[in-house]
């Protein structure tokens, strides 16, 4: 037999590892995909019963078969306008500044440092630090649109700047050297060649922030948002509870009907947030190929 | 040799148009030999009807332009380019006559005996003897202590490293200069003791002189196996190897000894790349 | 202008604009006048004043269940926009709460009577329990009870199981859900029905006075568990649950009735006449305190009212009597309405557009000084407009400095009053208790250990489940997918990533949570709904995407030479693996675990709706349990005043979390950054 064939005990138990390793690793792969599906699947199943046009087109209500979801779609999507509005272009500035204008040492470094650990807090922080200062010092609104995106806007400024600084490093170095070899200055840099490329990336990162924070219920529980707002918003200062917040309280109570429609209401937050996410991704994906 | 490659077509057996390159590129005794080899990655070729006979002990180059196909030809050679599932290859490798990739064959015994040193040398995180004690570990081809470091101080004397480094053995590698991480890497494959020796642009980033050692250790080494390399300059093929295969946009154009296609190229292409006319 | 001058004006001046018209907002909406109704309290009144709140006009009355207690705190705060308007109360006002409203100018008040309510111990529909005594609920409940082995003296409560009370009764493990101490029914329940069998029990054995001070406590060794504000939801928890009793209002019994039934307590069983009548032991009257001041406040808020008592919602089958209100005869009528006008926080303006003024000019000043020397701005304007882009670097920055100033004052507030060593090392964590007693705080009862165990078993099950198959997963996708089903995967991941934290909560709630109680049961092993396990699992399924993402960026960063070097002679890809690439990629897989760690610490969510919320110093993953986040939650729901330890505690635990946290993410990002991998923000 050719020295090739001639497949010794330790080579036969050596091909039979990899085989058995790479069927582990598969098999994990399946595994996870699985337990992912499992939550949508199973409140797919659910809410069966909930999901009729009454269900989205209806305000809160104490009563199961009344109670819908029109109330906390548009207290949502009232608070997203903050954080598109404010927290965004803040966020981004903020990341410009560090990225691009600021030193590497001393106060930037700071400032660079502190954002860091800003964005690694768990968002249940920010609420407290909303309550002291949103709700007592500034007076917002309790349980209003226009207070929920601030909260949110506040939770999600430092992981904004961060994404911003990662999309604008991932700007090639030339770009910037090619700018000041003409003699632009550096701010002339930054707007004429840096951001025209990074824009893309750094939306992307703006849309994916804002399906974070449309899916965030835990500093909204701290400002009271754990409560009933009878009716729908049309304005950001008239009362509304979020989607998240709206699925907890159905979520709890013990009427099928309400578990039903809770189940119908997270699987429509899902959806939001997974449409924001593509775009986001798609958004990034397209700035690394130009 | 007519200017005109399609005149020099011959039908094959399965009756496909195929061109033989210029020169010799058969070999009366190949340790390996390639037998309509064509490389692809999805649908687009990478490297086509390749023809090609490798002599036992001594140094074949494979010289050609930067994406000619080189790399993708030389890991077929060991089957290390199938671990990219999208590349398919056509056609025989025979090692000994034996068809490398037909059932049965156990791969990794064939890169026990045809090793490939891939391009920039890298050190693995263990000391220096573990390193070059890597293979024989893993082939179980040291059964004992003994023989174990009777490989690495003979593969390390091999690759002329023994002397520089025989103090610091169980010491890590980061202290070593680039040419000694290159013959480092080339006494981790020798301690395999392996037939052919496979090496994908072995020089690169090394300076001048370096190089120049480097080069004459593998011409050496012709000595204890068989070594194919690829390059892209024909000047340096044509200092350590005793015969050339020149690859152009995948296609095998001329194979002939060192002298005779540097001084006297039968292919317009070949000369054109050896008068530096295409880069 | 020319064309870059113009897009340097735009980025500049787009962040400064953009914090300055947030502010032109808000400050006018923290100034003007509400056009809507706020109604904070009792969660037994709150479904009665939300189907009231569906029905007004305009936009909606906010409705907050907080527990009479916290409402009526929230309610004395004074006058103005952001004080609620309506008190809901299950029982009446205590005369240091209306001195407290008093002082605080919240004057004149109308107390209206709403209707009544009785307190109602429910078991799920056939349980086994179907009549108590009064005297065998409070031997089941109390802290202290009288030494059943005959010693005159009281010791602590040592009965486990109901059959210990009385021959007849079955020999379930005593486990009641009530709610907590800020909830007016908890007061009623005190004073109804666990007071005046103390004292019976003080006439037959007398006892110094400081027995009779307790005699209002309930038990803290986890027999009676605090189970949220929320009477249906109690409800919800003890479907899962066939040997625990509930503590809720009538009302919920009504809107309930094929899931729990009533005990009859001293053989009265509670129904709407006997409740009505009074002969119902534990009835008692609802209350809506209304601020007479705020009638010209609010539009709509005097029609609000008499909503309340409309026949549509009291009459016979009217929808509030339908929910389980029980109505009376009349209301009493409040104080003379007067129109003294309202002091709005008018100067809360002025103070918005100072600050924000300072904030610009101090960004303004410290960016332009900041500006790097090596480029030199051009002209003077520019440097005004870099100046401009800093100001919003600066109230980034302030971010911090605000975090901590708020996390930090109220937790140095709180350790003048309770010791650091009892909240650092104490294994018993009861702050409710502490706080009703109105006790000096050093009870013992604020010792974080029990919930630092909460969090840290969460996050240890979660773990458990999740690195495994995330780096596995994550080992196939790097080493053995090809480059379709690597793209596929990576994008399969990222969005999973996105999902929120409510939907799995809402999975564990609904199915993980009984699941895991059904396999207990089913194996002999007691287990409610609601259990550190099924919270951990949760956890850990989120935790997939975050942990196989992070773990795929460290694989990422590895050199791949070396493993390439390892194929070529003739190693398996397991092989490589193995050898070269997991030991380099080591540390940062670590620092990845470390990341997932921390954000399982943070998770609230999926805590709070599956986990039970019980502090307990056990190991046992069947029981509930509660996180510090989820403490934090709790302890939050519905405090205004700063000035008190229950108010600051969220914010002690705060910065806890934070110590935690911080200083693992900050080691995780130096091993990161040796690999040069900067994680994503996203997750």
């Amino acid at each position: 037999m050719s020295p090739l064939r001639r497949s010794s005990e330790l080579a036969a138990g050596r091909q039979r590892r990899e085989r058995a390793v790479r069927a582990v690793a598969l098999a994990s792969v399946l595994l996870m995909a699985l337990l992912l599906a499992l939550p949508l699947l199973d409140l797919l199943r659910r809410a069966g019963a909930g999901l009729e046009w009454g269900t989205f087109a209806r305000p809160d209500s104490v009563d199961a078969m009344a109670a819908g979801m029109a109330g906390a779609l548009s207290a949502s999507a009232m608070a997203m306008l903050p954080v598109l509005l404010v927290a965004t272009p803040v966020g981004l500035a903020v990341a410009i500044c560090l990225e691009e204008l600021a030193g590497r040492r001393g106060a930037a470094r700071w400032v660079d440092d502190s954002i860091r650990h800003l964005a690694m807090l768990p968002p249940v922080v920010y609420g407290l630090l909303a309550f002291g200062g949103l709700v007592v010092v500034f007076g917002l609104p309790v349980g209003t649109p226009l207070l929920a995106g601030a909260v949110l806007g506040l939770a999600v400024l430092p992981r904004l700047v961060l994404a911003g600084q990662l999309s604008l490093r991932r700007v090639p170095a030339e770009v910037r050297e090619a700018g000041f070899a003409m003699g632009a200055s550096r701010l002339q840099v930054v707007t004429g060649h840096v951001l025209p490329r990074a824009a893309p990336a750094m939306l992307g990162a703006a849309f994916s922030m804002l399906a974070r924070a449309l899916g965030e219920a835990a500093p909204l529980l701290l400002v009271g948002f754990a409560a009933f707002a009878a009716g729908v918003p049309h304005g950001m200062t008239e009362p509304g509870v979020p989607l998240p917040v709206l699925v907890m309280r159905w979520g709890a109570l013990p009427e099928p009907l309400f578990a039903a429609k809770a189940a119908a209401a997270a699987l429509l937050l899902v959806a939001s947030v997974v449409v924001l996410g593509v775009v986001g991704g798609l958004l990034e994906r397209r700035g690394d190929r130009a | 040799m007519s200017a005109n490659p399609a005149r020099d077509a011959t039908p094959g057996d399965d009756g496909v148009l195929r061109v033989r390159a210029a020169g010799h590129p058969a070999h009366p005794d190949p340790v390996l030999e390639c037998r309509n080899l064509s490389v692809f990655r999805e649908q687009d070729p990478i490297v086509t009807g390749v023809e090609l006979g490798f002599g036992r002990h001594e140094v074949t180059a494979i010289v050609g332009a930067p994406g000619a196909g080189k790399t993708a030809l030389l890991k077929a050679l060991n089957r290390m380019v199938e671990l990219d599932p999208e590349i398919r290859t056509v056609g025989q490798v025979l090692f000994n006559g034996e068809d490398v990739r037909s059932a049965g064959v156990d791969v990794l015994a064939l890169r026990a005996r045809v090793v490939l040193v891939p391009a920039s040398p890298t050190p693995f995180r263990m000391s220096l003897f573990n390193n070059v004690a890597y293979g024989p570990r893993l082939h179980g081809l040291a059964p004992d202590r003994t023989e174990l470091e009777r490989r690495v101080r003979a593969s390390l004397e091999a690759a002329g490293l023994f002397d520089e480094v025989r103090e610091r053995l169980h010491g890590g590698c980061e202290a070593l200069r680039p040419e000694q991480l290159h013959r480092l890497c080339i006494a981790r494959a020798l301690a395999l003791e392996p037939e052919v020796l496979l090496f994908e642009d072995p020089c690169r980033g090394l300076d001048p002189t370096a190089a120049a050692r480097l080069e004459d250790l593998l011409s050496g080494l012709a000595r204890r196996c068989s070594v194919v390399l690829t390059v892209q300059s024909m000047q340096t093929a044509g200092r350590v190897a005793r015969r050339i295969a020149f690859l152009h946009a995948g296609r095998l154009i001329e194979v002939n000894e060192a002298d005779e296609l540097l001084t006297k190229p039968r292919h317009r292409l070949t000369e054109a790349y050896v008068t530096g006319r295409i880069a | 202008m020319s064309r870059g001058a113009l897009a340097e004006w735009r980025i500049s001046l787009a962040p400064a604009a953009a914090v300055a018209a947030a502010l032109l907002v808000a400050a006018p909406a923290g100034a003007a006048p509400r056009s809507h109704a706020v109604i904070a309290g009792s969660s037994t009144v709150f479904p009665f004043a939300a189907a009231v709140a569906e029905r007004a006009p305009g936009p909606g009355p906010l409705v907050l269940p907080m527990g009479s207690g916290a409402g009526i705190a929230w309610f004395c705060e004074g006058l103005g926009a952001h004080t609620p308007d309506i008190a809901l109360a299950s029982r009446a006002m205590t005369p240091d709460e209306a001195s407290g409203c008093r002082v605080a100018g919240v004057t004149p008040l109308e107390p209206m009577l709403l209707g009544r309510d009785g307190i109602v111990l429910v078991a799920p529909v056939g349980g086994a329990i179907a009549a108590l005594t009064l005297s065998e609920l409070w031997r089941a409940l109390a802290a202290r009870v009288p030494d059943p082995a005959g010693g005159t003296e009281w010791v602590a409560n040592p009965y486990r199981s109901w059959s210990d009370l009385r021959a007849g009764l079955p020999a379930m493990p005593i486990r009641v859900l009530g709610p907590p101490a800020t909830s007016g029914t908890r007061d009623a329940f005190a004073a109804l029905a666990l007071r005046p069998a103390c004292e019976a029990a003080l006439l037959d054995h007398p006892q110094p006075d400081g027995e009779r001070r307790q005699c209002g406590e309930l038990r803290r060794d986890g027999a009676w568990q605090d189970a949220g504000e929320n009477d249906d939801a109690l409800v919800g928890r003890l479907r899962g649950d066939a040997a625990a009793l509930g503590v809720v209002g009538f009302g919920a019994l009504v809107r309930n009735p094929d899931r729990i039934s009533a005990v009859c307590l001293d053989g009265v069983c509670p129904t709407k006449e006997k409740i009505q009548a009074g002969t119902y032991p534990l009835a008692r009257p609802l209350y809506l305190y209304l601020k007479t001041a705020h009638r010209a406040l609010v539009p709509g808020l005097d029609a609000l009212v008499d909503v309340f008592f409309t026949p549509e919602a009291v009459g016979p089958g009217g929808y509030l009597v339908r929910l389980g209100l029980v109505p009376t005869e009349s209301r009493q009528a409040g104080g003379v309405p007067s129109s003294h006008a309202v002091p709005g926080p008018g100067d809360l303006a002025a103070r918005i557009f100072g600050i924000a003024l300072v904030t610009v000019l101090l960004g303004l000043v410290a960016g332009s000084a900041l500006v790097r020397r090596a480029a030199p701005a051009r002209r003077g304007v520019e440097r005004l407009l870099v100046g401009a882009l800093w100001s919003s670097a600066v109230v980034t920055a302030a971010l911090l400095a605000l975090v901590l100033a708020s996390l930090v004052v109220p937790t140095l507030n709180f350790f003048l009053q309770v010791s650091p060593l009892a909240f650092l090392a104490g294994t018993h964590w009861s702050p409710e208790s502490a706080i009703r007693t109105s006790q000096a705080v050093g009870e013992g009862a604020f010792g974080v250990l029990p919930v630092l165990l909460g969090s840290v078993l969460v996050a240890l099950i979660a773990l458990a489940l999740a690195l495994p198959l995330a780096l596995a997963a994550a080992l196939h996708g790097f080493a053995w997918a090809g480059r379709r089903q690597r793209r596929a995967w990576r994008f399969g991941i990222r969005l999973a990533a996105l999902v929120p934290a409510v939907v799995y909560g809402l999975f564990a709630a609904l199915t993980v949570g009984p699941g895991v109680a059904a396999v207990a049961a089913a194996l002999g092993v007691g287990a409610s709904a609601q259990s550190t396990l099924a919270a951990g699992l949760v956890v850990g399924v989120m935790l997939l995407p975050v942990l196989a993402v992070r773990i795929e960026e460290v694989l990422a960063a590895v050199p791949l030479a070396a493993a390439e070097a390892a194929l070529g002679l003739g190693a398996t890809r397991w092989e490589a693996l193995r050898d070269i690439v997991l030991p380099a990629a080591g540390p940062g897989i670590g620092a990845g675990v470390l990341l997932a760690v921390t954000r399982a610490l943070g998770e609230t969510v999926i805590v709070l709706m599956a986990a039970g919320l019980v502090a307990a110093w056990t190991l046992d993953p069947l029981g509930a349990t509660t996180t510090l986040t989820a403490e934090i939650v709790s302890l939050m729901a519905g405090t205004h005043a700063l000035d008190n330890v229950r108010t600051q505690l969220p914010f002690v635990l705060g910065l806890f979390l934070a110590m935690i946290v911080l200083p693992l993410n900050a080691w995780a990002l130096r091993i990161l950054r040796r690999s040069d991998v900067t994680p994503s923000p996203v997750f």
